[in-house]
This record gives C-alpha cells, structure tokens and sequence, in this order.
C-alpha cells in the first residue's frame, strides 16, 4: 500500500466515518485527485456523492455541483452540514432576490456550491465564479445532457460553454443510468477529453417480481397479502398525491400494530422533513410515497419497494427499486401491474410537454413582448422546454411559421421517446425472460447472477416469500416519559 | 380539544351580517390590513387573530362550503348570515388564546424551542450529527447564541430540561401531551399534526389550534415569571408589538433609514396625509417609537399640559386651546405616547 491510499482511506474515516470505500468510489476520486476529466457511472445506492465529496475537501479551492433536482440538493447540504461540514451551500431558484445578493458576496466562504442548470446561465453568479478558485466542476445525473436520455434537461448542454469560462476546472460527470449511447453522449455534448471509469448498474441483492392483477381492487388485496407476509422497512411508490393518501388510510386500518405514513410534494416542509426523518430513525414500517420521497435518503435496510403505479420509465424504476437494500441483504421489488396502467404514465407525459395551442400562445406572447401571463400560465417544465428551444430556433431561423413547426417537431420527438420508454417497461412487465438481464442489458455486457433470488422468470415465488424483522415499537405515550427519555 | 367548527362558528356569530364571509379568513391568517385590525377590535374577535397564519384559501372554502351545507349560514351578495342553528362550545377559549397579543412570536417560539430541545438531547446523548428539524436560519443562530451563552452544556440540558417540565405542568395534561409529541430528541423524531391528528381520530386543525393555544398559554407563564424561566424566556422576540399595517411598516423602515417625509412622499408617491397617518399609526402601536423629531419636547409638553386641563381626546379642542403653528399631527403624535404612558402607569399601579 502506497502513501496516497493510506491517506485517502483515512480521510474517509475523518470526514465520513467509513473504513472502506465500496466499489468503484476510490478508483474515481483518484482519477479526479489527478487531474483527469472523468465520466463515471455508478449503480444508484453506492454512495456516488462520496466521489466528489471526499476530494473537495482535500483539494484547495472550490466545487461546484450541478443537480437538476433541488430538492436533491437542499437534502445534500443538510446531511453534509448534520455531519459537520459547514462550508457548504446551494444557490437555487427557491432563495428570494436578497437571500441571493447576500449569497453572492459570500461565495468565498464556502468550498461546496451546489446549483441548478439554470443558475448557472446568470450572469452575476458566473462574474462570481470567475473570481473564485474553481477547481472542481461536478456534473451529477449526467445523462440529462443526453437527448437520448429519459430526463433531458436542455440547459445541461449550455454546461460547456460554463466549464470553459471558469477555465476548465476538473470535470466529473456521474450518473446511475447511462446506456452506453448516453454516455458517448455526454463526452460528445462537454467535447473534453475523459476518462471513462464505469461499472455495473445491477443490484445483485435485489429481487425482481411483478404481480399482474385485473382490477384496482385485486391490486389493493394483493398488497395486503404481501404486508402480511412481509414485515420489514417498505416503500410503497405511487404516482398521485390522491392514492398515495387513499392507501396510506386503507393500510393504517388493516395494520394497526404498525406505524404506517405517507409522503408527497404537496406536504408542508416541516412535515415532509419529520416524515422523512422518523423513516430514518425506522420509527416507520411502511412509507406511501411518490417519486419525490428518497431523494437523498440513506436507509440501509428498505427490505421491500412495491410500485402500486408504473413509473414513466425504465430508469425511474432502476433508480427507486434500487433504494433498497443498501446494507447488501436481500431485498425484494414487486411492481403492480393491471391492465391499462399504462395510462397514467401517458398522461403525465402529455402534462409535460406543451400542446400546440401552448406553443402557438408561448410564441405570439414573445413576439408582443408580453411574456409574463403566459409565462405563469405554463408548468416549469414546459417553460424549460420553450424557452431553451426558442431561443436556439431564433439565432438560425427568423420566420415566425418556421419556428413553430421546428417547436412542435422537437415536441414530438421527445414525446415519442418518452412514450416508448413507457412502452418498454410495459414489455418489461409482460416479457417471460429473466427480469434482471432484460433490465440491465441496456446498461453492460454481461449482467451479473443474484446474489438470492433472481426474479419470479427465475423461480422466485413472492407468495412463498416470508420475512420478519419483528419491529417492536416502545411509543412512551405520556409527556413526562418523553422528555425524561430524551434528557435522561 | 379545540375544534375549529366551534372557532369558526364563533367567528362567523360575531361577524354575523356585517362583513363578507372572507373577512374571518383574513382574521385568522393575521392579515395586517387596517379593515382586519379594526374588525378584530370592534367585533371582540382578537384572540382570533393570526392564529392560523398557513390557514389555505382553498381550506377555507372547504370549511365554509359545509357550513352552507350543513344551513348553519346562509351566503349573500356581500355578506352572510347565521342561522339558528349555529352554534358553539368556546368555554374558557379566551384565557387560553391570545393571537393579538402572540401572533407575531408564538410559532418563532415554539420552533426555537424545538431546535433547542433536539438540540440538547443530542448533547446529552453525545450524538454530534443531527439535521435540525427547524430550517430556519434566524432560528438556528438564536439557538446557537444559547449554546455559546451557557458554556457547561450538561448543566444547560439540567435546566432547560427543568424549565420544560415545569411549565408543562401549568397547562392542561392533553396541551402537554399534544406538545412534547412534537418535540424531537435524539432517538425520537416528533410527530406531524397530521400523524397527530390521525393518533387522536381529530381534524389537523384541531391539533393545529390547540397546540397554538397552548402556545400562547407557555409563553404567558413564561413571561410573567421571566425568572423561573430564563432560558425559555430568552426565545420570546421583542418584535411582538409592531401590528402595524403593511403600509406603515415600509414607512418605518424609510425613516429607520433616515429618509424626511418629503423624501417617503416622493418614494412611495403617497400624499403628504397618508404618510402622516401611517407615522401617527406607528407612535400608536410602538412604545418605544420616537416622536422627537416631529414635535418638540417644549411643544410635547405645552400638549400635554392641555390634554391634561381638558381631560378630553377629541382633537379640535385640544386645538383650539394651543398656539396656532402647532399642528393636529402633532398633537395626533402626543395623543399616542401619552396613551402609552398611561396603559403603563396603569399596569404598574
């Protein structure tokens, strides 16, 4: 063992706490220690944040974390900040225009800026940058540079022109969900020389199991089958607010001895923070949730993701099945499927994406110069889309027909994409082949044997399937109990 | 158990037929207009006010959508109407809930406390790495200021521990219970009002008031004993008395700045009368505002000898028994310190 390693290693245990790294981590933030752009992709629950977290507080000067998800951010700097690294920060759309000057010109004080796409388009936050030492510029959920990729996000591809200004600092693109062709992508869209350092996205501790049903209410028993089978740390996925809610009801009445809650964006922060936490602190069994829970969530012990909806894609799938089992032991993903399910994910594409008349209405706003009634009108998402395609249409094309057909072609032909996304998970659904190797072989050659059971094509049988962690849950019910626990 | 059908019936009893049905909505969210100030005053509705401050439009809708259904109220063109069958159980509601005199220090309270409490426990229990449940930074540095204020923090968890307890203790058993389940500590996170909710089979709402109810009645223990309960005490924000309109306020913080009349004027391009009501608003509601540079101490005085002889407020007598350059303004301005002075003589007597 050389010098180097044996520091790296003991930085790890000073900072983070760990003995070891898990795999691939070290490898990556060696490539990233020396020099080297890098692009490298790690399964999701591997600790991919660890790669550039490590270095930036062994390097001088700063990093910078570009995130498409804020509330993935704001949960980062709150775990780094709870583990006692104060310096650092997020710059995002939600601080207010004072919050955001007083920020600006006290960017020194911080080695970690993590920041949105978008904030990196404004001016007064790049003059910033410019007069600061960047040394690290990290590029999470890399892929969204890729309009291959299932969550293109047009102003990853305006990143380019961002590391040139601050000189080229050390790149580090990461992602949990690049096929091969996304990640010639990437390297194509930042035009940089970089190393490639990928290893295998499956999970060889989770379980893959579907269970087909003809009705809503079948799908509802078949759940309580399952909890009844299955009593251990669950996530329950959901695709609205409305069922999320429905079914946390039904499950507290049907199992009253465990401590059931639900999750969803449309909670008040503190409560979604509790929530959150207490999933943590295991004082919950079983969590109703959609896809904004899990962001940021470092549960080792999720034994079971059920998904009651489809998820609009394969990737989503990936990324919140692999959430569970963290700690390495088994672990099992059932997804519901009935029959037409499909339409609810063909819905949130089409909310997604603006239709002609948004498009046409989007175009005559900006020729009159009367932005901001249409502009409060659209959905952030749709905004993203026309704002960044208009304003790329208009340095080549001036005739005002012109731009709205080239609009609504882009239009769809990412809706197409997502829509045979959906497709593709509904054949993953209906397929008879082994789940795992058709869920994987997108992503490497050779997809790796489980480590339990496979899948239901390779003989798991869920209804056989027992687990009982025996969760005890000692509730002191009066106050004084309470706090003498908590002071004493 | 507070109820927020009885709240709100009691509300809507009050208003009965003098007000829109939105008017209870900007009450309880603690709208600081001056129509809602003066309607909590001149309905009696003060403990009311600003009690729910997250209180949504939409939730409110839903509450009175089945008031109409239910025939407790009938809706009109610009009004509403209760009918017979509205009806209430308030009880001693009103020396349990003061959002008037709270609203602006209950809940910056009750999450200083919290941070405070989740705070401790971690020490006590040697855990140095925690995400605060409060997010709020102005929270989070008061908070801060204690652990640097009491250097022996084991002696810091004893007291606060014991402050707790003992004020717990002066309030309802349910009050208590309600409270502490929120509290997080090192090994337990709090409760929502929702999962609180759902443990009692009671409205969110209900959990809401009763927990702002018990709040208000911490905070009055609290700060009637201040030196029983010194740290509890250090929370309670001194911004309490600024329930000025919004308006007044951006003319406070102009003058803060140095700014003359003339120059707020041309600012906010507001007539010269309007910026001299919202100054006579802020000597009213703000004890410790300075009136110096508006009228001077002789002329203060000369005022006061006057209001004194008459014994009377109203304005145009006081007038005309006063040198003529002193102007109405100015007396307007004396009128509010010297009811100040009064309310204070008063309460120390």
């Amino acid at each position: 063992m050389d010098k180097e390693t044996i520091k790296l290693e003991d930085q790890l245990k000073k900072h983070f706490g760990f003995s070891s790294f898990r795999e691939g981590q070290k490898e990556i933030i060696e490539s990233v220690l020396d020099n080297q752009h890098t692009l490298a992709t790690l399964p999701t629950g591997s600790g991919k944040s660890i790669c550039y977290q490590l270095p930036s507080l062994i390097v001088e000067g700063i990093t910078i974390v570009v995130s498409p998800l804020i509330s993935l951010m704001v949960d980062q700097v709150k775990l780094l900040r709870a583990q006692g690294y104060k310096r650092v920060t997020a710059l995002n759309s939600l601080l207010s225009y004072e919050q955001k000057s007083k920020l600006l010109s006290h960017l020194n004080r911080y080695r970690m800026i993590y920041c949105s796409p978008e904030m990196l388009q404004q001016e007064s936050f790049i003059n910033r940058l410019k007069q600061l030492n960047v040394l690290q510029f990290v590029i999470d959920e890399a892929h969204c540079i890729s309009q291959w990729g299932h969550e293109f996000r047009p102003d990853y591809l305006r990143l380019k022109d961002v590391i040139e200004t601050l000189g080229e600092p050390t790149v580090l693109a990461l992602s949990a969900t690049a096929t091969p062709k996304i990640q010639d992508d990437i390297v194509k869209q930042l035009s940089l020389n970089m190393r490639k350092i990928i290893y295998p996205m499956d999970r060889v501790n989770i379980t893959y199991s579907v269970l087909k049903s003809d009705n809503q209410i079948e799908k509802q028993e078949q759940i309580i089958h399952l909890l009844e089978q299955a009593k251990a740390p669950t996530m329950i996925y959901f695709s609205s607010r409305v069922m999320t809610e429905q079914l946390y009801g039904l499950l507290q009445q049907q199992f009253p001895e465990r401590k059931v809650a639900y999750y969803h964006g449309g909670m008040e922060q503190q409560d979604r923070l509790l929530i959150q936490q207490q999933f943590m602190h295991d004082q919950l069994d079983i969590i109703c949730c959609t896809s904004a829970f899990g962001m940021g969530v470092n549960k080792d012990n999720i034994r079971l993701i059920i998904h009651y909806h489809l998820p609009t894609n394969l990737e989503s799938f990936i990324q919140e099945t692999g959430r569970a089992g963290r700690d390495g032991k088994q672990s099992v993903s059932v997804l519901l499927y009935t029959k037409g399910d499909e339409t609810i994910p063909f819905q949130i594409i089409e909310s997604e994406l603006p239709d002609d008349s948004e498009i046409e209405r989007y175009l005559h706003a900006k020729q009159e110069g009367i932005n901001i009634d249409i502009e409060s009108e659209l959905s952030e998402t749709k905004l993203r889309f026309l704002n960044y395609h208009t304003h790329k249409l208009t340095q080549t094309l001036t005739q005002q027909s012109e731009i709205e057909e080239e609009l609504k072609s882009f239009r769809d032909h990412r809706k197409q994409l997502k829509i045979n996304s959906v497709i593709n998970l509904v054949r993953w659904v209906n397929a008879e082949d082994c789940r795992r190797a058709l869920l994987f072989q997108p992503y490497q050659e050779h997809v790796r044997p489980a480590l339990f059971d496979c899948c239901d094509h390779c003989g798991f049988n869920i209804h056989k399937w027992e687990i009982d962690l025996n969760i005890h849950h000692d509730y002191k019910q009066n106050w004084r109990n309470i706090l003498e626990e908590m002071f004493q | 158990m507070i109820h927020y059908q009885d709240v709100i019936s009691h509300m809507l009893y009050k208003l009965n037929g003098e007000r829109t049905i939105s008017s209870a909505f900007h009450i309880l969210r603690g709208k600081r207009s001056s129509q809602t100030l003066q309607d909590i005053h001149l309905f009696g509705l003060q403990p009311y006010y600003g009690i729910y401050p997250k209180l949504r439009s939409a939730t409110y809708h839903r509450w009175i959508d089945s008031f109409v259904s239910q025939n407790l109220i009938i809706i009109r063109d610009e009004s509403f109407e209760c009918t017979g069958k509205i009806h209430f159980q308030t009880g001693n509601l009103r020396d349990k809930i003061n959002g008037f005199k709270y609203h602006r220090v209950d809940l910056d309270w009750f999450s200083a406390i919290q941070l405070v409490c989740q705070t401790l426990s971690n020490i006590h229990k040697q855990n140095k790495h925690f995400i605060p449940v409060i997010d709020d930074v102005e929270i989070q540095y008061q908070v801060k200021q204690l652990m640097k204020k009491y250097r022996h923090h084991d002696q810091l968890v004893h007291l606060f521990h014991n402050e707790l307890k003992s004020v717990l203790e002066q309030i309802g058993e349910l009050e208590a219970e309600l409270m502490v389940q929120q509290f997080t500590g090192a090994n337990r996170i709090g409760l929502s009002k929702k999962q609180l909710a759902d443990d009692y089979q009671v409205y969110e709402e209900d959990i809401h008031l009763t927990t702002m109810s018990a709040i208000h009645q911490l905070i009055q223990i609290v700060e009637y004993n201040t030196e029983e309960y010194p740290i509890l005490n250090l929370f309670i924000s001194q911004k309490r008395h600024q329930s000025i309109t919004d308006s007044a306020e951006k003319t406070y913080r102009f003058l803060n700045n140095g700014l003359t009349l003339k120059e707020i004027e041309n600012i906010r391009q507001l007539r010269p009368s309007t910026i001299r009501d919202h100054v006579v608003e802020i000597a009213t509601q703000l004890e410790h505002f300075d009136i110096d540079s508006f009228v001077s101490k002789d002329i203060e005085e000369k005022i006061i000898r006057v209001i004194e002889k008459v014994e009377t407020r109203r304005l145009k007598v006081i007038k005309e028994q006063l040198d003529d350059h002193i102007s109405y303004f100015q007396i307007r301005l004396v009128l509010a310190k010297y009811n100040h002075s009064k309310v204070s003589v008063m309460a120390n007597g």
